[in-house]
């Protein structure tokens, strides 16, 4: 099956890159070395990744409600690493609010 | 083991995903599944251990841990350090026998980081896994991916860490082996042990209350700790980082996560510690090195990801 490609438009990070429909937008920016989104534990449980959707369709899979809860899915938040991209994507990343820096 | 409390002795963790997370905890870090009651709730433990179980999973739409558990030596024990824990001022629950399938009674207490603790004495004792304590053989064959043997520690996040490890050293006995100070001599982070290990359960200080770090599993040498990073590899597992050392401890490390996004830690080896060692202490502008001590520098997720 042939993967299709989209652009993901990381607005507030003035970046983009290239995501396949069978990857999450955060495993893509792993890939190519970009980065525009922390990364946490990948797997939908940390909220580290936590992003808004401003335009584009997308699927997303399995988010602790601890960090997502059906009003942030409403708007268009979501964990970066549980979004699968349907069409090209623009996305404010930086959404979780609690970072710690040393 | 001053007060005697013995060991940790359970940990209870909030799973996304029962299966994909049985995947994780017995096909890869070769935990084995004893048991399931009707919550649902799946119940493992590592070969060596002696008690029935040692990890009990719980289906929840958030990942982190429910609770800790502590083995202490008897009943008269856990009478003595549940009236201590009252007399301190914390709340203190009386959970039921076989509320855990095979747990005896427990005692649960809540406490400044925001994490719940449990005491316990009795648990049914099935012996190490395959194992037989008359002539023993020396490992048992059919176990799975890493073979962790033990559930040996957590390390948990939360604010008023002070606090916490207070209720630990003076009422259940626990000693400070090794600590991180920082400039003005407040402790940052805090690992203590009721045994000869350099930890039984660890603590850093964090501003959201009850947070999980990462659940920790025994393994022998860092031949083990390269088979297991390869096997984090061959099964797509999320790496944190490692293999390497950690500072604290010297304990050689892996940290990754499972299907929920909770930390797990293989390690093996480390330090020891007896009764009249003094506390080790790390000072915080080496905080990197204190954790991570080839790279020493922290990564972003170590004191940013918890669930």
């Amino acid at each position: 099956m042939i993967q299709k490609k989209f652009t993901i438009f990381v607005t507030n990070r003035d970046q983009q890159y290239v995501c396949s429909d069978s990857e999450s937008i955060l495993i893509a920016m792993e890939k190519v070395n970009a980065r525009c989104i922390h990364v946490g534990c990948r797997k939908g449980g940390c909220g580290i990744c936590k992003v808004k959707i401003i335009t584009g369709t997308y699927k997303t899979y399995r988010m602790s409600k601890a960090h997502i809860n059906s009003n942030d899915d409403n708007a268009g938040f979501a964990l970066a690493c549980q979004v699968y991209p349907t069409s090209d994507l623009h996305i404010e990343s930086d959404h979780f609010t609690k970072l710690i820096t040393v | 083991m001053k007060k005697g409390v013995m060991r940790p002795g359970h940990i209870q963790i909030r799973v996304l995903n029962m299966d994909e997370a049985l995947e994780h905890y017995c096909d890869l870090i070769g935990l084995i599944e004893v048991d399931r009651d009707d919550q649902g709730r799946v119940y493992l433990k590592g070969w060596t251990e002696v008690d029935k179980f040692s990890v009990i999973l719980r289906e929840s739409d958030q990942a982190g841990m429910d609770f800790v558990g502590y083995k202490v030596v008897d009943t008269t024990t856990l009478e003595q350090l549940k009236q201590a824990l009252i007399d301190y001022g914390c709340k203190v629950d009386e959970i039921p026998a076989q509320e855990l399938r095979g747990c005896g009674r427990r005692v649960r207490f809540d406490s400044p980081t925001g994490h719940l603790f449990e005491l316990y004495a009795e648990k049914e004792q099935t012996g190490k896994w395959e194992i037989s304590d008359t002539n023993p053989d020396a490992w048992p064959r059919n176990l799975t991916g890493m073979r962790a043997t033990r559930f040996d520690h957590c390390l948990l996040y939360g604010p008023n860490i002070a606090g916490t490890i207070d209720i630990f050293q003076h009422v259940l006995g626990f000693d400070i082996s090794e600590q991180v100070i920082d400039d003005s001599g407040v402790r940052l982070s805090g690992f203590l042990t009721v045994s000869n290990k350099a930890h039984d359960i660890a603590f850093i200080e964090h501003p959201e209350p009850g947070k999980f770090h990462h659940s920790s599993f025994l393994l022998e040498n860092w031949e083990d700790l390269l088979r297991a990073a390869d096997l984090i590899s061959m099964t797509d597992t999320s790496l944190d980082i490692g293999p390497t050392r950690h500072g604290i401890t010297h304990g050689k490390t892996i940290y990754f996560f499972d299907p929920s996004g909770n930390r797990t830690e293989v390690f093996c080896g480390g330090n020891y510690h007896y009764p009249d060692h003094k506390t080790i202490t790390w000072t915080a502008d080496k905080l990197g090195k204190a954790i991570f001590y080839h790279d020493r520098q922290l990564n972003e997720r170590f004191l940013n990801v918890v669930t």
